[in-house]
């Protein structure tokens, strides 16, 4: 658990970060949200001490981080920035290897540990341990960034916009790969960004700061229904409707009417269930769809026609929407991080919630 | 006589000059590179840095000093002897490797130097660790100009009386010995092109792969 107490920043006179007061539950990703310059990136620094605060406590466990040693505390948590934070001059098993190597380890426990951890991140180690950042992709480095903050194994992760500076469609691919990655982990994280959508579908909580003060605290759902006040409702853009599909998520509007089928049980004929079908192979390849009431509609359930988009639970629905048109289908699966199948989705179901805020 | 005869027939005594001249280079070069270094880590800290774009500005203005006036002044204080040839090289060498380090030093990007902190480590080893390695190509560099420029100015040097190849040249000057003159300077040429090939092989030990440009 991390609390910061009427934390304060001043610097000459002009106050970063005015009197905020937050807990962080242990295993939670709590977001620090706002425009530039309202004091969350300051906040984030100040808990491993990049930044000492002008007044206030922050606790980590209890314990006073001002009572430990700044040193020794930094190599405690992770700590994550943009791609660029990667070391140029190291091998992706150097860059793994940075806070290891400061904290003592062998060589071999260092690797080891690097290409354990690469492949958590799903990069291949045979591969990747001895590129150097240049020679990977934006996605691919900000793998190894999250690697690198995970190498000593550290209960806190820092992350001050981590994503930023990916393109859209990677940046959708790393946020459910942090999504799988923590409701395996379990870390206490604190996630600074300035997108909406991005806190939405990865915040258990999500922080609203402006000009230096903590403007609201709350999970996502209550921030929507209850806005602190106007600001909170502008920046969440509640009044206006196709932001309204921003910050809900595709797991409330999944729909839980189907039952699980494998490929051999539908061909033996066991497809007239009053539930729609989902077709599923080895218990967790998704195969197909049929719709209630309807016979198999492709002539090969193995063929690339059945195949279904799946939509992360902690996806929003725009995120759903774009999923959807881009792969031209009806329908897709909600699935949880862990893989367990919450229902689906189709445009139709979206097109209603529409509907009802338009109304 | 040709050149080469020249060096054949006095080897005894060119290959006494040549290891002074080395002996003067290496030398100087020594001092310009722990100066350099030091001072261009010194004005690449956080609270020096205006301080460190001042120097770099001013470091373009002390490359356009003809080294013969260092030697002079130098001269003046210190006197006839290999001595003043190693302070005028010294100082004079400091030059480019000032440059390099601080421009270089000042170039690596403060969100790397951040995460490095950020990962726990002390300043020194975020200077060890990242911001030297990560500068090292442009620091190569300032040290390959300061022995290419120490090698030939070394030459110069004779006139104090500091000795080298340039004692050959000038004494080829003053008998009218072009021999002797083409001996000298073929012999500074070679050293020059030598030691910037052994120190581009050492640049590219040095320097992570990481870092070059090209792939």
């Amino acid at each position: 658990m991390i609390e910061l107490d009427a934390v304060t920043k001043r610097y000459d006179g002009k106050t970063a970060v005015n009197e905020l007061t937050l807990t962080v539950p242990d295993s939670a990703v709590m977001i620090l949200l706002g425009p530039s310059g309202c004091g969350k990136t300051t906040t984030l620094k100040m808990i491993n001490r990049l930044i000492e605060p002008t007044s206030g406590d922050i606790r980590i466990d209890g314990r006073s981080v001002f009572a430990m040693d700044p040193i020794e505390l930094r190599r405690s948590i992770g700590y994550v920035i943009q791609e660029t934070g990667l070391f140029p001059h190291y091998t992706v098993e150097g860059n793994i290897g940075v806070v290891p190597t400061l904290l003592g380890w062998d060589k071999a426990r260092i690797r080891r540990r690097a290409a354990e951890l690469l492949e958590l991140v799903n990069l291949e180690p045979s591969v990747y341990l001895k590129r150097y950042p240049r020679e990977l992709s934006g996605g691919e480095r900000q793998r190894v960034g999250v690697a690198r903050a995970l190498a000593a194994d550290p209960r806190i992760l820092l992350m001050d916009e981590p994503f930023g500076a990916i393109d859209p469609i990677n940046r959708r691919i790393l946020q459910d790969f942090f999504l799988r990655l923590q409701s395996e982990l379990k870390r206490t994280v604190v996630f600074v960004t300035h997108d909406i959508g991005e806190a939405v579908k990865l915040g258990d909580c999500i922080a609203i700061m402006r000009e230096g003060h903590l403007v609201q605290v709350d999970d996502t759902h209550t921030l929507m229904e209850h806005p602190a006040d106007a600001f909170v409702e502008d920046l969440l853009g509640s009044t206006r409707s196709t932001e309204q599909l921003l910050y809900y998520r595709a797991a409330h509007y999944a729909d839980p009417d189907f039952t699980v089928m494998s490929p051999e049980e539908l061909q033996a004929g066991r497809a007239h269930t009053d539930a729609s079908i989902i077709i599923l192979k080895d218990g967790d390849h998704i195969m197909g769809y049929v719709e209630k009431g309807q016979m198999i509609s492709c002539d090969n359930i193995q063929g690339e026609a059945c195949r279904l988009e799946t939509v992360s639970a902690n996806a929003t629905l725009l995120e759903a929407v774009t999923i959807l048109l881009q792969s031209g289908r009806k329908r897709a699966v909600v699935q949880d991080p862990d893989g367990t199948i919450l229902g689906t989705i189709s445009i139709s179901m979206v097109a209603e919630v529409l509907g009802k805020v338009a109304r | 006589m040709n050149a080469f005869q020249y060096l054949a027939q006095n080897w005894p005594e060119v290959s006494q000059k040549v290891v002074q001249h080395l002996e003067i280079v290496g030398i100087a070069v020594a001092g310009s590179l722990v100066i350099g270094l030091l001072l261009g880590i010194l004005v690449s800290r956080p609270r020096l840095q205006t301080i460190g774009r001042v120097i770099i500005a001013m470091t373009g203005i002390a490359q356009s000093i003809p080294s013969i006036a260092v030697i002079a002044l130098i001269f003046i204080y210190t006197g006839i002897g290999p001595r003043t040839a190693i302070i005028a090289l010294t100082a004079y060498g400091i030059v480019p490797i000032l440059f390099n380090v601080s421009s270089s030093m000042l170039m690596v990007p403060s969100d790397m130097r951040e995460a490095a902190r950020g990962m726990g480590m002390t300043p020194l080893q975020v200077l060890m660790r990242v911001e030297l390695p990560v500068a090292a190509q442009s620091i190569m560099s300032g040290v390959r100009t300061t022995v290419t420029v120490d090698v030939s100015t070394a030459t110069v040097a004779s006139v104090v009386g500091a000795g080298g190849i340039g004692d050959i040249i000038f004494v080829g000057l003053s008998v009218v010995r072009p021999d002797m003159i083409i001996a000298g300077t073929l012999l500074v040429a070679f050293i020059a092109v030598v030691s910037d090939l052994l120190l581009a092989l050492l640049q590219k030990s040095v320097v992570s792969r990481g870092l070059s440009t090209s792939s």
